[in-house]
């Protein structure tokens, strides 16, 4: 063995250390880039390549030749990465639920005096008033403002919800848009990760960054992923593929004519229904045909009783100028319900009386009144109230456990993100020293070659000159 | 476990997150007053709470019925109390014109004054209440008694027997009213036969008869009262029941409701420090590494 050699291994590790100052300098670079995974040089001693002549040359045999880099490595633990993926779905699934319903929340507008409680207290009130006063236009007066405030809170509470519905539906069709997007970029890493993977190049930072769709797919849709020979990936929505290494197959959305022409998540390929299990989709798509879907109900129950019951009152009773078999409400449910514009424009016309040309006579006021407490609701055994009041609390409950799942997978997840960092985030103090290690071995090799150039001047110039 | 920079952050953004989010809580219970401010709040709560203040909307309601009734009650008390008057005046004219020294110019001057009397209870009679005719029962846009022949051989009564009440409280209903024509209707025919009897100088009926029904009429219009003060009665008290059961909701409501506001601010105090604390360790956390110590 020369010192040709030694020259050699000596250039070698500068080039090696270089490259892991080099890989040091990346994981400073990307300390705070998202979803980065430091990166390392796996270094190997270069042992000779048995040549079975060992020991004949020289004394010892061949010492070894070197260092070499085999490959930089990317830390990355891919359990905790199929968790936090789990733990991203019914975060996204949660989350919008209870986002969802924190907006109706707000709608209900409860506990004030401007909720549907309050208004429907003053509603029946107004009633006795014009029972203490039923030739009074005052009190008519009173009838029609307290019944229109009334009506129009019920009236805007439907259309706030429905609003709020036909927003999610909007949001269903951006994220189905936001899903095909990532099955796309997934599709494109997966073609560059595989040239790269076959060239030799390191392919961590594309691996990183289709590990970072993955995660943002995740919190929208279930997915599984399954990875195959050649570094590419498949994902599964519903047990179907969305993306089949380099091919991707896009969700659509239609209109569905049964349910209100809000939109279902198909297949694009053949309009086959999307199995959506988790992810925000399925809390959107959950939220929509679901927890709204109950408090819309809910409304239109009350409603359509208050109309039913007050009407069939209203209509045995006499107006002051002895109109009788006049409805009080017009419409059916929450959607359409109305004060009669009859009564409204001739305020004299609501029936207080029980009988014609009785203007001193309230009873029928107060058979109106009293349905306050009659039991209407929920077959026979509840008050209006009790119905609404119960309705409110059943919000609530929905509101306080959906928030309190998405909570709970929030801690999951930073529990897991914790995780996933302890093994794959860049820390400074780590590369500052990896940093100092690197320079140190460069400039030992520096003087290796320095070293070995003066004994090549002492053979070169020294030797051969005795006797001269 | 290995910790990182990234780490250190993330932890250190979500404690904060968290700690704020908690002192905006607290904040919105002290500026609101109130420990429930939607539904999610407290939704066993949020269910009593509403029925609650629905049943306080309807015990005012109820105290506002009984307020219109006792001042009905009262007006029509009033009414009978002048009816009263007039009756006993009635009767001493009776006395002092059946009295046979009178001759009969002195007896029509008596008749005259009766007559008076009858006018008289005839407009309090037509009173009215807050723009209703309290004697009239149903009909109480139409003045229940019209005078008939001048000068007033009889009097009709225009309104009918129904029954003005009052809700005063959860299935119990008061009447309030009386109907004129029983409470009233003899006054007339009293005074009209005490006033003709007078002008034909008929001193033995003006004695007798006309005494004996002035009697019975005022023992009728004096019963009557007794039943409005009853009544009047019964409306107080329920008033003052209400009263407390009012008081007793608003405290239940409040309790469920309302913020304890030494709790709160004491609460407040804690959290507070607990967010200055976390962001005094973040930013001691996040100054140093390595670097800071490295030439």
């Amino acid at each position: 063995m020369g010192l040709s050699v030694s020259l050699d291994i000596a250039t070698r590790a500068l080039q090696v250390q270089q490259l892991g100052v080099d890989v040091t300098a990346h994981n400073i670079a990307n300390a705070n880039t998202q979803g980065y995974s430091r990166q390392a040089v796996h270094f190997t001693a270069e042992v000779l390549a048995a040549s079975g002549a060992g020991g004949g040359s020289t004394l010892l045999g061949e010492s070894g030749r070197g260092v070499n880099a085999s490959e930089i490595r990317r830390f990355r633990d891919q359990f905790v990465d199929f968790q936090i993926r789990d733990v991203l779905q019914l975060l996204g699934r949660y989350g919008a639920e209870s986002q969802a319903l924190a907006q109706a929340e707000v709608i209900v507008n409860e506990p004030t005096e401007s909720g549907l409680g309050s208004l429907l207290a003053n509603f029946w009130n107004s009633w006795r008033d014009l029972s203490n006063a039923p030739e009074s236009a005052a009190a008519r007066a009173n009838v029609v403002a307290e019944s229109g405030m009334l009506v129009t809170a019920i009236g805007r509470r439907h259309d706030q919800l429905r609003a709020l519905q036909s927003d999610l539906d909007t949001e269903v069709q951006t994220i189905v848009a936001q899903i095909n997007t990532l099955g796309a970029q997934i599709v494109d890493l997966n073609a560059q990760i595989v040239r790269m993977s076959a060239g030799g190049d390191n392919a961590g930072d594309l691996l990183d960054l289709r590990d970072l769709r993955l995660d943002d797919l995740s919190q929208l849709v279930n997915v599984t992923v399954t990875t195959r020979e050649n570094g590419a990936i498949s994902v599964l929505v519903g047990g179907r593929e969305l993306v089949a290494g380099s091919q991707v197959y896009g969700l659509t959305t239609t209109p569905e004519p049964g349910n209100l022409g809000y939109h279902a998540v198909r297949w694009g390929a053949d309009n086959v229904l999307t199995d959506v299990t988790s992810g925000k989709l399925f809390g959107l798509l959950q939220a929509r045909d679901v927890s709204l879907v109950k408090p819309i109900n809910d409304l239109n129950t009350l409603t359509a009783a208050l109309i039913t019951q007050v009407n069939a009152v209203h209509q045995t009773g006499f107006g002051l100028d002895n109109t009788t078999a006049t409805d009080f409400f017009s419409g059916t449910d929450a959607a359409d319900i109305a004060v009669n514009p009859t009564l409204v424009a001739d305020a004299n016309k609501i029936a207080a009386a029980s009988g014609a040309s009785l203007p001193g006579d309230a009873s029928s006021a107060l058979a109106i009144a009293d349905l306050q407490q009659a039991l209407t609701m929920n077959g026979g055994t509840g008050t209006f109230e009790d119905f609404y009041n119960s309705a409110v609390g059943r919000l609530g409950v929905s509101i306080q456990e959906a928030r309190s799942l998405a909570q709970n997978q929030e801690f999951l997840r930073a529990h897991l993100q914790t995780l996933r960092e302890s093994v794959a985030c860049v820390n400074l103090d780590e590369e500052m020293t990896n940093l100092i290690k690197f320079q140190r071995a460069f400039e030992a090799a520096a003087r290796l070659i320095s070293v070995v150039d003066s004994m090549l001047e002492t053979l070169i110039n020294r030797v051969g000159l005795g006797g001269r | 476990m290995r910790i990182t920079y990234r780490t250190t952050i993330d932890r250190a953004l979500a404690d904060l997150g968290r700690g704020q989010e908690r002192v905006a809580d607290l904040q919105q219970r002290l500026a609101t007053g109130k420990r429930i401010n939607k539904p999610s709040d407290d939704p066993a709560g949020i269910t009593r709470a509403l029925s609650i203040r629905t049943d306080l909307k309807l015990t005012t309601q109820y105290m506002r019925n009984i307020d219109s009734g006792i001042a009905r009650v009262n007006a029509t008390e009033a009414g009978l109390a002048t009816v009263t008057e007039l009756l006993q005046r009635a009767r001493e004219l009776a006395i002092l014109g059946g009295n046979e020294t009178n001759d009969q110019d002195q007896r029509n001057n008596i008749a005259a004054e009766v007559s008076g009397l009858l006018d008289e209870a005839i407009a309090v009679s037509n009173s009215r209440f807050a723009g209703q005719y309290i004697f009239g029962g149903h009909l109480s846009t139409v003045a229940p008694f019209s005078p008939v022949g001048v000068p007033t051989t009889s009097v009709t009564y225009n309104g009918d027997s129904g029954v003005v009440e009052r809700d005063i409280s959860v299935g119990v209903r008061v009447q309030i009213n009386v109907a004129g024509d029983t409470a009233l209707g003899t006054t007339f025919t009293a005074l009209i036969a005490l006033r003709d009897d007078l002008l034909s100088g008929d001193t033995g009926a003006v004695r007798t008869a006309d005494l004996q029904a002035l009697d019975t009429t005022l023992d009728d219009v004096l019963s009557v009262r007794g039943q409005l003060g009853s009544t009047a009665n019964r409306l107080d008290l329920t008033r003052q029941r209400l009263d407390l059961s009012s008081l007793a909701s608003q405290e239940q409501l409040s309790a469920l409701e309302d913020a304890d506001i030494v709790e709160t601010i004491v609460d407040l105090n804690a959290q507070e420090a607990v967010y200055q604390a976390a962001l005094a360790t973040v930013a001691r956390s996040i100054q140093s590494t390595l670097i800071n110590f490295l030439r």
